[in-house]
């Protein structure tokens, strides 16, 4: 007599086998999960902490768009709605707000560590450039996001921002009209930076990340460990000149590593969303200026600047400075990636950081 | 001498010594005079019981006496000897416009100031003053007020009688100098100025005494200016309305000239701290009154009224006509505003008046046993219940917003609250206890349920906290097996590699 035994799949290996048989999912997730990563590069968590905010941005921004009503008259209202009546409304408000801030914040560490550990040379050049207008996109999203709740805060903090705008030469007036809907900022700007926010800033943020993540899944990561020789024309690929030792799989070691870090984030936005809650003033009033007008965090420092230089070169300043640090990769003639064997660019980017930090203290107190 | 030389000597002297010292005991002993006018001052006790105003306080001596029998007396000033007795007004002839000084005139040349403005000191500042002046700007020259030729170029010329050169006016001909130009109503239309001052000047005490040969009353330079006559609605003005009580000061806090009119001269004094003079002196809210909203202007008599004492509903009509619904306005020696509330040191009320016996509160006049003393009790208490219940929901709120809630909804609906409160305050003056109570308990009412919600509000910022530490525990607890095996998994790899 024969005994026979059929061992028979999950349904979850059913399904995944179905799906592999049509797409080949296997191949595909193994080119994209089978990765090398350098097991010093512990500062590397930075760019995807940024992107763990943005997933939470976008979540969150969702379900508050599912109450908040983009209308001078009713927007305070409803952002009073969703903090006081919609059950944890304020937690996703609060949240909102404060991965808004982290998100600007680990966006600048991340580069800042791409820059001391020379991660932009050559091959990554365009990589660079990808992240400078992600940064970029991410200011535009806190500067659009903050005329929102339409209080006074709010109101006026763009009535200033936009009148900087009106400054630059030649194209002032025409740029101030473009981004108030008219000569001042009224129901027109807010339907504007709202539909601006919602949905020309999250496409053209996801689709610069798409690039973004795949350059560096294409090149690899830089080594920080790595030293560089001749001219500096790194292989591409950290992999491939790096002993098995040094380098950890990128799932499901560095992947446990991204999600700890991820978690911990998390943890860090519920603490900070249940002690400081997301405020709101006052709704807006055209014909009250309060005595003090500042923007967020991010623009003290350009605000600051502003009482310091001439006007001119005050709104000049930051597009200048902007386009420098979008194309100065491609200037980068020193091969190191140390920092010990770049001092001039080590002590110009630390004059730079003081002087933001320096103007962005001296804002917040003035 | 004779024993009967001596007695009628001695009866002599006595009778002499007891002469002498008549007029001293009979001055010694004799009521003092009632110092001011009788006229709308008929309840006595109204001040001289709680001394308003600085009205001397009656001896105990007369505890029990009422008003009727103050005068059997006490007798006005003006019927005895008399300081400084006030003239009856003569009539003016209605539409009498003075002369003014004849001089010759001048287009575009004044001379006068010319040289004035040469000779430096004294001379060059009045110039300077007068070129600074709405006189000045309106072509309103020196001749016009001192006379002579101001086309002349010598001084005897410019100066001289022929040319109606007067000096310096005298100081009883200055109001109708003024009024030549100023009741003039052709003249004055084109600058949209009354024309009345010079008929209201001639009926006030001031012009009443200064026609009566007193020299120290105000006329129109001391109140304008002299020479830098401005608009009254130019704040280096005079009589622009932040400078009005300084002005008035001038004479009125000089003791030696009001000590001849028996005029007490602190009330600059008094009202720089009351709430009036904080208003108008400290943050220029010209809502607030000066001297010349209560006493007048040209006129030195209230505006439409009897006396001062009447003239608060002027502003304070709301209070005024709640006022004049209760017992104390028909009472015939009923307390008036100034008797709780004072005059030139008007104070900020507070509820401190409904309770004790000092002066200006309601036990000066009512023992605390009595109906009025329960009424009293009774306001009392219905106004602190509804401000405590007020001051907690406001202590809730902002606890509430110290913990990060949002608490606009919560203010808004305190603010109808402190509408009742206000109210209540307004209505008190009835001494109707029920409409009181009924402002109060509405106020009291919506106190209470803002301070349940602002209670909630910190109630639920509890919970939320709470519930964070459960959240962030939980967090702790997933990331604790995937550290686990992550460490197990770099182990293996280090093995293996």
């Amino acid at each position: 007599m024969e005994c026979t035994m059929v061992t028979r799949k999950s349904i979850l290996w059913r399904t995944w086998g179905w799906l592999d048989d049509r797409y080949q999912l296997t191949s595909l997730l193994g080119a994209l999960l089978h990765v090398e990563i350098p097991r010093t590069a512990r500062t590397y968590y930075l760019g995807g902490i940024t992107l763990f905010f943005f997933v939470v941005q976008a979540t969150t921004g969702i379900l508050l768009s599912l109450y908040y009503q983009p209308t001078p008259d009713a927007a305070p209202g409803s952002i009073l709605f969703i903090m006081n009546q919609v059950n944890f409304g304020w937690l996703i408000r609060s949240i909102h707000s404060w991965s808004a801030t982290c998100m600007v914040l680990f966006c600048i560490l991340h580069l800042l560590r791409v820059f001391i550990q020379g991660a932009y040379k050559p091959p990554h050049q365009m990589t660079w450039v990808m992240g400078t207008l992600l940064l970029m996109l991410t200011l535009a999203f806190g500067f659009t996001g903050y005329l929102l709740p339409w209080d006074q805060r709010a109101f006026w903090a763009t009535t200033v921002g936009t009148e900087i705008a009106g400054a630059v030469p030649f194209i002032g007036e025409w740029l101030l009209a473009f981004l108030r809907g008219g000569a001042d900022v009224t129901a027109h700007t807010l339907t504007r930076f709202y539909g601006t926010h919602m949905l020309v800033l999250p496409a053209s943020l996801g689709a610069a990340l798409v690039i973004h993540l795949v350059f560096v899944h294409q090149q690899g990561l830089a080594d920080p460990a790595r030293p560089t020789g001749g001219r500096g024309e790194a292989p591409v690929g950290a992999a491939a000149s790096q002993p098995k030792r040094r380098l950890l799989p990128f799932f499901p070691n560095y992947m446990l590593d991204e999600f700890i870090a991820w978690y911990l984030m998390l943890a860090a936005l519920i603490v900070l969303a249940s002690i400081y809650p997301a405020g709101l003033e006052a709704p807006a009033d055209p014909l009250h200026t309060p005595e003090h007008i500042k923007p967020e965090w991010y623009f003290l420092f350009l605000y600051q600047g502003l009482k310091l230089v001439p006007r001119t070169v005050g709104v000049l300043a930051p597009f200048v400075g902007g386009l420098i640090l979008l194309v100065f990769p491609f200037f980068d003639r020193n091969p190191h990636a140390f920092p010990r064997r770049r001092p001039i660019a080590m002590l110009v980017a630390a004059l730079i950081l003081i002087a933001v930090v320096g103007l962005s203290v001296w804002g917040s107190s003035s | 001498m004779s024993q009967a030389f001596a007695r009628r000597l001695g009866l002599m002297m006595a009778m002499l010594v007891i002469a002498l010292l008549i007029p001293v005991t009979i001055t010694a002993e004799s009521p003092p005079l009632i110092p001011h006018t009788l006229e709308g001052r008929s309840a006595c006790l109204a001040c001289h019981q709680t001394g308003v105003a600085g009205a001397p306080h009656i001896p105990a001596d007369h505890a029990g006496r009422t008003n009727d029998m103050c005068r059997l007396c006490h007798q006005p000033a003006a019927a005895a000897e008399a300081a400084t007795p006030t003239p009856a007004a003569p009539a003016p002839a209605p539409g009498l416009v003075p002369t003014p000084i004849a001089h010759p005139t001048s287009v575009g040349v004044n001379s006068c100031y010319d040289c004035h403005n040469q000779r430096g000191g004294r001379l060059a500042d009045i110039a300077g003053q007068w070129s600074r002046s709405v006189h000045a700007e309106r072509n309103v020259g020196c001749a016009d007020c001192h006379g002579g030729d101001p086309s002349a170029t010598t001084a005897s010329e410019a100066m001289s009688p022929a040319a109606g050169f007067v000096g310096i006016p005298a100081r009883a001909a200055i109001p109708a100098l003024c009024a030549s130009c100023h009741s003039d109503v052709t003249r004055m239309r084109q600058y949209r100025l009354a024309t009345d001052q010079y008929a209201q000047y001639q009926e006030s005490v001031h012009g009443l005494r200064l026609a009566a040969g007193d020299r120290n009353v105000a006329t129109c330079d001391d109140c304008h200016g002299g020479h830098q006559v401005l608009p009254p609605n130019d704040p280096s003005s005079t009589v622009f309305p932040v400078n009005v009580p300084r002005t008035c000061a001038n004479c009125h806090a000089d003791q030696a000239l009001m000590a001849p009119y028996q005029i007490p001269t602190n009330q600059l004094e008094l009202y720089r701290d009351s709430v009036h003079g904080h208003l108008l002196l400290d943050q220029q809210d010209f809502r607030a009154p000066t001297c010349a909203t209560c006493h007048g202007t040209h006129g030195a008599a209230p505006p439409g009224l009897k006396e001062v004492a009447d003239v608060c509903g002027t502003c304070h009509s709301a209070t005024q006509a709640d006022y004049e619904k209760s017992p104390h306005a028909n009472a015939a020696s009923g307390p008036r505003c100034v008797t709780c509330h004072r005059n030139h040191d008007v104070q900020q009320p507070t509820d401190a008046l409904f309770v004790d016996a000092e002066p200006q509160h309601c036990g000066a006049c009512h023992d605390a046993a009595s109906r009025p003393g329960q009424v009293a009790q009774s306001l009392y208490a219905a106004l602190t219940g509804g401000a405590q219940a007020y001051d907690t929901a406001e202590g809730a709120i902002q606890l509430a917003q110290q913990a990060g809630m949002l608490v606009s909804p919560l203010e808004a609906q305190l603010r109808a609250a402190n509408t009742n409160l206000i109210t209540a305050r307004a209505v008190q003056h009835t001494l109707a206890v029920a409409a009181v109570s009924a402002q109060t308990d509405n106020a009291r009412a919506t106190a209470d349920k803002v301070k349940a919600a602002a209670d909630a509000q910190v109630a639920e910022s509890i919970f939320r906290r709470q519930a964070m530490v459960i959240a962030v525990a939980a967090i702790g607890l997933a990331i604790l097996p995937l550290y686990l095996i992550k460490r197990e998994l770099d182990r293996r790899l280090d093995r293996e590699r």
